[in-house]
């Protein structure tokens, strides 16, 4: 049963946290050269369950969620010639803001060398109903790195026990590549239009579940039956894929976030051979 | 707002905004084709909110602090800002729709100018549509205010026209539709006008759906 009120032990006072990963090659290995934690944000060690190329990290956040004035801050830097996968062992949640203190924040940065390839797989983020947050996710390429992500948000409790009401929601993800924009999203929900952002036509038309898939970038033209098979994984009325520029923009708009989940692992299963040359290898912590 | 203009300017907008200018805007229907095939859009009511909803909370904060910054940026002939702008421009379309219209019309833009004795600037990618009119409207005199006046114009008319084929509308419910949206027009501009570069951007998932889909869409009138 998920708590409607942030834990007495989270609420007690703001906890800034940040965190700062490095991943170099070593012998065709890739370790973590750098782990600098501040806060309740860390990450134990690396894992192998593929080879020593490609690393499996999971950042570990115990109070599970932010609540008024905190601030939370994620740097990873791919290193040319990395691999990694990185997720979080639960979902990141949102507390409801206090009237003094309003503002959550969340930035991600994530910078991926040449050569270098990074998977960014948090769990969903549960935004409670009067939160107040603000989310930004960089993701920063060189030429020549690829990159595959996803990001969903929960807009009020699941099951519609309690609807996202009142408060401000503010995700804004943005990829550049050598300084350039490749992609940019911005879900900018505050007192002034949330209303018309949750309920509109164009919008999430009451849905309170929202993801963003994405993966790149393909140096050539994908071939047509490519696009076909990942549409083909498409759940009808709720997901669809499509190429934008170098990139493949996937989105679901539904009621649950293990679906979106399940929709974008079923479209990473088929684009990671492709853009990173590996099967599909499922974090053993999605497992348990 | 109080904007001076010359005639040859006025006119030169009259050119670039009117249907007649040949970029093809007629071909693209935005989503709208799907949105009306899933039934969102179905009659004059839905067609204002569906418009509307892109108006505040897509083209008041891309279409609009973008092609000021690009405007700025042939003024003062600065091709690094232009190319980025463009860029930024092409970043947020959500799809393989509604990135080709920016590149379709932009680059009919781009063929057509020369023959009218302007020519525009290649910046090693393909301008957008909206950054080409940015630039025509620069170098025609049409100050920055009145071309994103303008730029939303001819963008809603477009709209609207395709709303009535598909939905599809009446002439008079058309043209009343254009009046109905007109302040909204104009309270997009003044948005996009104050909105810092940090927060150029927007997200219309159904939108991207209804886009998105409509590259498969079994049967269709418009391009994808």
């Amino acid at each position: 049963m998920t708590s409607l009120v942030a834990p007495a032990a989270v609420a007690a006072g703001t906890w800034p946290a940040s965190l700062e990963l490095r991943l170099a090659a070593r012998e065709g290995a890739t370790r973590l050269v750098r782990c600098r934690h501040r806060g309740p944000l860390y990450v134990q060690r690396a894992f192998y369950p593929e080879g020593e190329e490609h690393a499996h990290l999971y950042l570990l956040h115990p109070p599970g969620g932010v609540v008024s004035g905190d601030a939370l801050s994620v740097s990873v830097h791919c290193e040319h010639g990395t691999g990694a996968l990185l997720t979080t062992p639960g979902a990141g949640r949102v507390y409801r803001a206090r009237d003094t203190l309003p503002e959550q924040r969340q930035h991600t940065r994530l910078q991926v060398a040449s050569g270098a390839a990074l998977e960014w797989f948090p769990l969903e983020t549960i935004v409670y109903d009067g939160a107040c947050v603000d989310l930004l996710t960089e993701v920063e390429l060189e030429e020549g790195a690829r990159f595959i992500a996803w990001d969903v948000a929960c807009l009020g409790l699941p099951g519609s026990a309690a609807p996202f009401t009142h408060g401000s929601f503010c995700q804004r993800y943005r990829v550049v590549r050598d300084g350039i924009p490749l992609f940019v999203d911005a879900l900018q929900i505050d007192e002034s239009n949330r209303r018309e952002l949750l309920d509109g036509p164009a919008a999430l038309r009451g849905n309170p579940v929202c993801g963003l898939f994405l993966a790149g970038p393909f140096a050539a033209p994908a071939e047509d039956s490519l696009w076909d098979e990942l549409r083909a994984l498409a759940e009808p009325g709720q997901a669809a894929i499509s190429r934008v520029g170098d990139l493949a923009v996937g989105r679901y708009l539904g009621a649950s976030a293990e679906r979106a989940r399940r929709q974008f692992s079923a479209w990473w299963q088929r684009l990671r051979p492709l853009l990173l040359g590996r099967e599909a290898c499922a974090p053993r912590i999605w497992l348990t | 707002m109080a904007t001076t203009l010359t005639d040859t300017a006025l006119l030169r907008l009259l050119q670039l905004t009117s249907p007649a200018l040949p970029v093809g805007g007629y071909a693209f229907s935005q989503g709208l084709e799907m949105a009306v095939e899933c039934g969102w859009v179905t009659d004059a009511a839905q067609t204002r909110q569906w418009l509307e909803q892109q108006l505040r909370c897509s083209l008041a904060r891309v279409d609009v602090p973008l092609l000021l910054r690009l405007h700025r940026a042939a003024r003062e002939g600065d091709l690094v800002q232009l190319r980025y702008f463009n860029a930024y421009l092409l970043a947020c379309r959500e799809s393989a729709e509604l990135r080709r219209t920016e590149t379709a019309m932009g680059e009919a833009l781009c063929r057509l100018m020369p023959e009218l004795g302007l020519a525009l600037p290649a910046v090693g990618e393909p301008l957008g549509f909206t950054t080409a009119f940015g630039w025509v409207a620069a170098h025609w005199g049409i100050d920055e205010d009145t071309a994103a006046h303008g730029y939303l114009w001819s963008w809603l008319e477009n709209q609207v026209a395709a709303a009535t084929k598909l939905v599809p509308l009446g002439q008079s419910a058309a043209q009343r539709l254009l009046g109905e949206l007109l302040p909204v027009l104009v309270a997009a501009r003044s948005v996009g006008a104050r909105l810092p570069e940090a927060e150029i951007g927007a997200s219309l998932p159904a939108l991207a759906l209804a886009s998105s889909w409509h590259e498969n869409q079994y049967t269709r009138l418009f391009r994808s």
